[in-house]
């Protein structure tokens, strides 16, 4: 996520896979041997990388390349897990961390079911706007990434009750 | 815009990859069986109807997920602080139950995990084949499967109705 938009998420959106035709072609390219700079084109940076790793060390042992589509991907709801140490709160109390955290301005995301806020949003929008877009948004789980002082991370994760 | 996965994927990932106990990120980074391991294990456990919203095609080495390895990369980085993960219904609760009885009974062999992982995508993509015409495409794809291995993941399939879970 760039800049200063934020995601709604919904089963349609949680995840965009790339086409079918998109993976083809990068897989072909890979088997003519073009250059990385146009396979690069076709695959984000940091895919590139781990793809063409993996597809490299396969090829140490598989010489046959056969490509086919899963032909039920995307289209299963996804389950619901529960963190073990999710701290269980109503809404109004979880309302009521987040402020606080955002006062402190060490939170570097804030990710829940529905909405997500990146540290480019957290530091961009005032903390009314996104208490104001928690609260209408029918999130049931929420997960905060807080910097530490020694530079580590807290991560904290929160079951939304009704 | 760049393509992002919510944390709360990489959480569920981690969470449910805590309680499998096999994920170890400084060898998941080096080396090729433990990312395969994970791919297959994923895909499996996709197969029983417990989608983490992973899409694979088939490569080199059967179903693949550009997005899992991206995920499981991230993981690797914040897996320590990290808990468990349970299903909040109860039915697939169980369902993650039967799931965990199969990866035991397939032990820790990777080349097993990757035949069955690999007959289920096969069969999915030609749903009309019988079990012959479902070997030769399998050894087509991997000239060194034995007959005695494809019939037991044939039978691991069944005897876990993975194929009816979807």
């Amino acid at each position: 996520m760039s800049g200063t938009e934020t995601v709604l998420l919904d089963s349609a959106t949680f995840k965009k896979p790339r086409t079918l035709r998109q993976k083809i072609s990068v897989a072909e390219k890979i088997t003519l041997k073009l250059s990385e700079q146009q396979l690069a084109k076709d695959l984000e940076g940091v895919d590139f990388f781990f793809v063409l790793t993996d597809f490299l060390e396969a090829l140490k042992t598989e010489g046959f390349v056969s490509l086919a589509p899963d032909p039920g991907r995307a289209t299963r709801p996804i389950v619901k897990l529960v963190q073990d140490n999710a701290k269980s709160v109503s809404k109004a109390d979880f309302l009521r961390e987040v402020q606080m955290y955002l006062t402190t301005r060490k939170v570097s995301w804030l990710d829940t079911d529905l909405v997500i806020f990146e540290w480019s949003d957290l530091h961009s929008i005032s903390s009314t706007d996104v208490i104001s877009k928690l609260q209408s948004a029918p999130i049931s789980r929420a997960y905060i990434g807080m910097e530490r002082d020694d530079e580590g991370t807290d991560y904290l994760t929160y079951n939304i009750r009704d | 815009m760049n393509q992002f996965t919510p944390k709360s994927q990489v959480f569920s990932l981690g969470g449910i990859l805590k309680r499998l106990g096999f994920f170890e990120p400084r060898r998941f980074k080096k080396d090729f069986e433990r990312r395969l391991i994970t791919q297959k294990t994923i895909y499996i456990l996709q197969a029983f109807g417990l989608y983490l919203g992973y899409s694979f095609n088939w490569y080199l080495r059967g179903p693949y997920s550009p997005g899992l390895t991206r995920d499981a990369y991230s993981l690797a980085e914040m897996y320590q602080y990290i808990p468990s993960a349970r299903f909040q219904n109860p039915n697939e609760e169980k369902r993650f139950g039967e799931f965990q009885k199969m990866l035991e009974e397939i032990g820790k062999n990777s080349r097993f995990l990757e035949l069955i992982a690999s007959t289920h995508f096969v069969r999915r993509v030609n749903p009309e084949l019988d079990s012959e015409g479902l070997f030769k495409q399998i050894v087509n794809r991997k000239p060194r499967t034995r007959r005695s291995d494809f019939d037991r993941a044939i039978e691991l399939l069944g005897k876990y109705r993975i194929l009816e879970s979807e």
